[in-house]
C-alpha cells in the first residue's frame, strides 16, 4: 500500500517533454519579433494636416482668379462662368480636394454666388455617387479665407501657398 | 495492480503533457490574435473619413477641424468698424423672456425674433436678427493691432483649451481688415474658427430650421 502510494507520489509529476515546449517558445518569440518589426515601420509614417489643392482669389467684384495648382498661372473667371467651373472642379475631384476662396471686402456678393454654385455641385455629386456605392465618394471642400484690403494681400497668400516665403507651414 | 497503476499514471502523464501543450498552443494563439488586432488598429488617423493627410508638410494648411467627434461650443463675435467684439446675446434673450416682446433694443443693437407660426415639425423653428449698434461696437470692441493680437489670440485659445468654446465670427465689410489680420494667427494656434461675412445692410441672423439638420452646410 505504502509502496503503491510512494510509486504514485513519485511519478505524479508530469514529465516535461522539452522539445515541443521549446518549439512553441521559440515560435512565439519569433512571431513577437515579427509583430514588433512591422509595428515600428508602420508607426513611423507621419501624419500631416490636410493641404490646400486649389485657391480662388477675389479682390474686385467682377472676377475670380483660380489657381488650380501651385505651378500654374491663374485663370480669370467671370461671374457667369462660376457655376461651370465649380461643377468641373467637383466632377474631376478624386479623393479629397480642398479649395480655399480668398477674398476681401468687395467680394461679398460674389462669395454668395460661389457658395451657391458649390452647394449645388455637391448635391449633384451626391446624386451621382449614390448610384454607384462601390466607389468611395470624392470629397470636395470649400473654405473662405479673409484678405486685407491692400492690393498685395492676395500675392502674399499665393506666395505663402507656393512656398516662396520663409517659414512655410503654420 | 502495480502495473496497472503505473500504466494509469503513465497515461495521465501523457495526458498531462498533452494538456500542457494544448495550454501553450492556445496561449500562443490568443497572443497572435491580440497582437494582430493591435497592428490593424495602429493607424494614428483622425476619426473623420474626409481627412486625407498630405504627403509632406503643407505650405498652407487647409482650415478644417480634424477632431470631429465632439464639435465645440461656440461664442459669437462681431468684426465691424475695424473692431472685434464679443456678441453677447444675454440682454436680448432676457428682454425676450421678461417682457415677452418680439422686438426691442439693447445696448448691442436692435433685435427681432420671428417664430414659425405653424408648428410643422418637431423642431422649434425661429429666426433671430440683430442689427448691431455701430457705437457699441466702436466703444466695446478691440482693434486688431500687433500689440493686441497676442492677447486676443491667447484669450481665444484659453476658451478653446479650457472650455472647448470655439469662436464664430460675423464679419462685416468694415471689419474685414481687422479680421483678416486675426484669422491666420488663430489658425496657427490650432483653434477651430468659422466665419460668415454679412453685408452691411443686413442684420446678423441666427436661425434654426429643419433644413439645418437635413443639409448641414457649415462645418467646422
Amino acid at each position: 500500500m505504502s509502496g503503491r502510494a510512494a510509486a504514485r507520489a513519485g511519478s505524479g509529476f508530469p514529465r516535461l517533454l522539452l522539445l515541443p515546449f521549446l518549439d512553441i517558445v521559440f515560435s512565439t518569440i519569433g512571431i513577437i519579433v515579427v509583430f514588433i518589426a512591422v509595428h515600428i515601420t508602420r508607426s513611423e509614417r507621419p501624419f500631416y494636416p490636410p493641404d490646400t489643392d486649389h485657391i480662388a482669389v477675389c479682390v474686385e467684384p467682377s472676377s475670380i482668379d483660380l489657381y488650380v495648382s501651385r505651378q500654374t498661372d491663374p485663370v480669370a473667371i467671370s461671374v457667369d462662368q462660376i457655376t461651370e467651373v465649380i461643377e468641373t472642379v467637383a466632377a474631376e475631384a478624386t479623393g479629397v480636394t480642398n479649395m480655399v476662396f480668398a477674398f476681401n471686402e468687395s467680394c461679398f456678393g460674389l462669395r454668395r454666388a460661389l457658395h451657391a454654385s458649390y452647394r449645388n455641385a455637391i448635391r449633384l455629386q451626391e446624386d451621382v455617387e449614390a448610384a454607384d456605392a462601390q466607389t468611395a465618394m470624392p470629397v470636395f471642400r470649400l473654405r473662405d479665407w479673409p484678405l486685407e484690403s491692400d492690393t498685395a494681400a492676395a500675392d502674399r497668400l499665393i506666395a505663402r501657398w507656393r512656398g516662396e516665403t520663409e517659414g512655410g507651414a503654420p | 495492480m502495480t502495473a496497472r497503476a503505473t500504466e494509469a499514471v503513465g497515461r495521465s502523464n501523457d495526458a498531462a503533457d498533452g494538456a500542457f501543450l494544448d495550454i501553450a498552443t492556445n496561449t500562443l494563439a490568443v497572443l497572435i490574435v491580440v497582437l494582430a488586432t493591435r497592428l490593424l488598429s495602429l493607424e494614428a488617423a483622425p476619426t473623420d473619413q474626409s481627412i486625407e493627410p498630405a504627403d509632406s508638410p503643407p505650405t498652407l494648411v487647409f482650415p478644417v477641424m480634424t477632431d470631429q467627434l465632439f464639435r465645440p461650443f461656440t461664442n459669437v463675435y462681431l468684426a465691424a468698424e475695424d473692431r472685434i467684439v464679443l456678441l453677447d446675446l444675454g440682454p436680448a434673450v432676457s428682454a425676450l423672456q421678461e417682457r415677452g416682446l418680439r422686438t426691442g433694443t439693447v445696448p448691442q443693437g436692435d433685435f427681432e425674433l420671428k417664430v414659425e407660426p405653424r408648428v410643422i415639425r418637431d423642431i422649434n423653428t425661429f429666426h433671430f436678427e440683430l442689427t448691431p449698434d455701430a457705437d457699441y461696437v466702436r466703444t466695446s470692441g478691440i482693434d486688431v493691432t500687433p500689440d493686441t493680437l497676442p492677447e486676443i489670440v491667447a484669450g481665444l485659445e484659453h476658451d478653446f483649451r479650457e472650455r472647448r468654446v470655439a469662436p464664430t465670427f460675423a464679419v462685416r465689410t468694415s471689419g474685414m481688415d481687422a479680421f483678416a489680420r486675426l484669422y491666420p494667427a488663430v489658425l496657427e494656434r490650432g483653434i477651430p474658427i468659422r466665419w460668415i461675412p454679412f453685408d452691411d445692410n443686413r442684420p446678423i441672423a441666427f436661425s434654426r430650421s429643419h433644413g439645418n439638420l437635413q443639409h448641414p452646410s457649415f462645418y467646422w
